[in-house]
């Protein structure tokens, strides 16, 4: 079949860069990688970047805090074909807008983090997603980024199709593994029955509570049915709330349990 | 040891792409091993069943055969570019590999209707598995009546095999043969105006005696029968393909079945080709 060149661009914006050393650590694809597309922007590999240039796919990463994060994204929306929000950061916000929603103050914010009387040379602003900012194509994500479903992104891409995105829970790919429930079986608050799946069920694997890093899945509705269940092994539901706070800040779902329970209803 | 797994793909090589309308290509395929070719004929009696076109990393399509099973050493598929997989099937050229698995479903009863007239009536995409049967039902000629074909679509541009049909109209003129192109968005010279079932009326088939073979959006199906039952067709007589996402093929999925627990069909496996009676009593096949 006739192949194009592809012309890839990786942005950052306010976040902990994980993502995108992710990808620089798909150490034995890298070479194939390289030759298939063309990188026109990645500042963490090489610094022939150039944000300017026209891209065929955008991966853009981390969430929107500050002015320039937000001029950015706003400028690659129009010099890219596709805009990918690469990372739980881009997708849902992340850990920085874990409180969001929920009395959340960034002056308060500020002072506790900075102290009193601190002043920032950049205008700074309540963590958004990017799709709150910008028109987002595709999803993907991840706390940091699966580097297999990176790859099959960037497949479907030089393939000149698209990526399926990921709609069911992390529950599903549990079963598949045969694990035992850690919820039923040993009373842990895991959050796999509405975290977008495609970790492969790590955490369960291990035994451990699902931390819900991949954000929740789209058009959740089982809030109440987890608070509950929460509530019935011991652990309290505002607790488990908070927790799906985590990584699921923007989540209205989420978002107005919370408010319910904080008032106590 | 013989791998006799119904769900493991087939490798095929694209043999020739013909581009159909602006948006529908026509794919000449046959499998690189002739031992695979020739299972697939083997399994392939009935027209209109359908395969699993399968690329590897990208995903599944299913897409109904095109080629008559009386075509040996390829089968045809016809592929609209619509999604996620057909964008990069209708990016393949000749020489090109694509894994296929199937024949699957269970094609139309051809051989209950010797001796009858057949009437095709045809919507859009809908031509592309009836042309296998009409091709099929063209090959045994001896075995059937009348046959009138009635292809619709959009606009001029958008009828599926145009030419071949108006081809194959003058070879068989006076022999029974009979092809209406009528398309419902625009005026033009040569081809009729107007949806298919007004047609009707012109086919020269005896409605006591004949079969109506029908593919197209299952909107436009209740309309149509109505119409032919009205006309004095026999209603055991009258065939529908209902297309679903069928996944597997082989029934075990899930993803296609209609009816409750107690009576289910699966259309990858009971269909997709139905009867009338059928219909009648799974009516979401129609949904």
């Amino acid at each position: 079949m006739e192949k194009r060149e592809l012309r890839v661009g990786f942005y950052p914006t306010t976040s902990c860069y994980g993502c995108q050393l992710n990808v620089l650590n798909i150490e034995d694809k890298l070479i194939d990688i390289f030759t298939e597309v063309k990188i026109v922007c990645f500042h963490m590999a090489t610094s022939a970047s150039k944000i300017e240039e026209s891209v065929d796919v955008a991966f853009i990463e981390g969430a929107v805090v500050t002015e320039d994060d937000e001029e950015l994204v706003k400028k690659v929306r129009e010099k890219a074909k596709y805009v990918v929000a690469m990372g739980t950061c881009a997708c849902h916000g992340g850990v920085q807008s874990a409180n969001i929603g929920a009395g959340f103050s960034l002056d308060e914010a500020i002072k506790t983090v900075y102290g009193e009387n601190f002043q920032f040379d950049m205008k700074v602003m309540p963590p958004r997603p990017l799709d709150k900012v910008i028109d987002v194509d595709f999803y993907l994500p991840g706390c940091p980024i699966e580097k297999e479903e990176f790859l099959y992104f960037l497949a479907t891409f030089i393939w000149s199709t698209w990526p399926e995105q990921k709609d069911f829970p992390v529950c599903q790919e549990c079963r598949q593994k045969g694990n035992p429930c850690v919820v039923i079986e040993e009373g842990k608050p895991c959050l796999g029955p509405f975290t977008t799946a495609g970790c492969g069920a790590r955490c369960p694997s291990l035994g451990l509570p699902c931390m819900g890093c991949r954000g929740p899945i789209k058009e959740i509705q089982r809030v109440d049915a987890m608070a509950k269940m929460m509530e019935k092994n011991g652990v309290d539901p505002l607790e488990a709330l908070k927790r799906m706070k985590v990584f699921g800040g923007h989540s209205d779902e989420i978002i107005e349990k919370f408010k319910s329970l904080v008032r106590g209803e | 040891m013989p791998n006799n797994n119904p769900l493991q793909p087939k490798k095929a090589v694209i043999k020739k792409v013909f581009k159909v309308t602006p948006t529908e290509k026509m794919f000449v395929i046959s499998f690189v091993d002739p031992k695979d070719q020739e299972e697939f004929e083997r399994n392939y009696t009935r027209p209109a069943r359908f395969v699993q076109v399968n690329l590897p990393g990208i995903g599944e399509v299913p897409i109904s055969l095109c080629s008559p099973p009386t075509q040996k050493g390829f089968f045809a598929l016809t592929i609209r570019r619509v999604g996620r997989v057909t964008t990069v099937i209708h990016n393949l050229n000749e020489g090109d590999y694509v894994w296929i698995r199937g024949p699957y479903g269970n094609g139309f009863p051809i051989d209950e209707w010797k001796g009858r007239d057949l009437l095709f009536l045809s919507a859009g995409l809908g031509m592309a598995p009836l042309r296998s049967v009409f091709l099929y039902a063209l090959d045994n000629r001896w075995d059937y009546g009348n046959i009138t074909l009635i292809n619709s679509a959009r606009t001029k541009r958008d009828l599926l095999y145009y030419e071949e049909l108006e081809a194959i109209a003058r070879t068989y003129k006076g022999d029974g043969v009979k092809v209406i192109q009528t398309v419902t968005r625009e005026e033009v010279e040569g081809v009729c105006k107007g949806r298919c079932h007004l047609y009707i009326p012109q086919a020269n088939v005896d409605p006591k005696n004949s079969v109506v073979i029908m593919c197209g959006p299952p909107r436009m199906y209740q309309s149509i029968f109505d119409e032919v039952i009205a006309r004095g067709f026999d209603p055991d007589y009258i065939y529908a393909t209902f297309e679903r996402r069928m996944r597997c093929g082989i029934g075990k999925c899930g993803h296609c079945n209609v009816g409750s627990s107690d009576s289910m069909l699966y259309v990858c496996k009971d269909g997709p080709v139905f009867s009338y009676r059928q219909v009648q009593r799974y009516p979401e096949l129609m949904e």
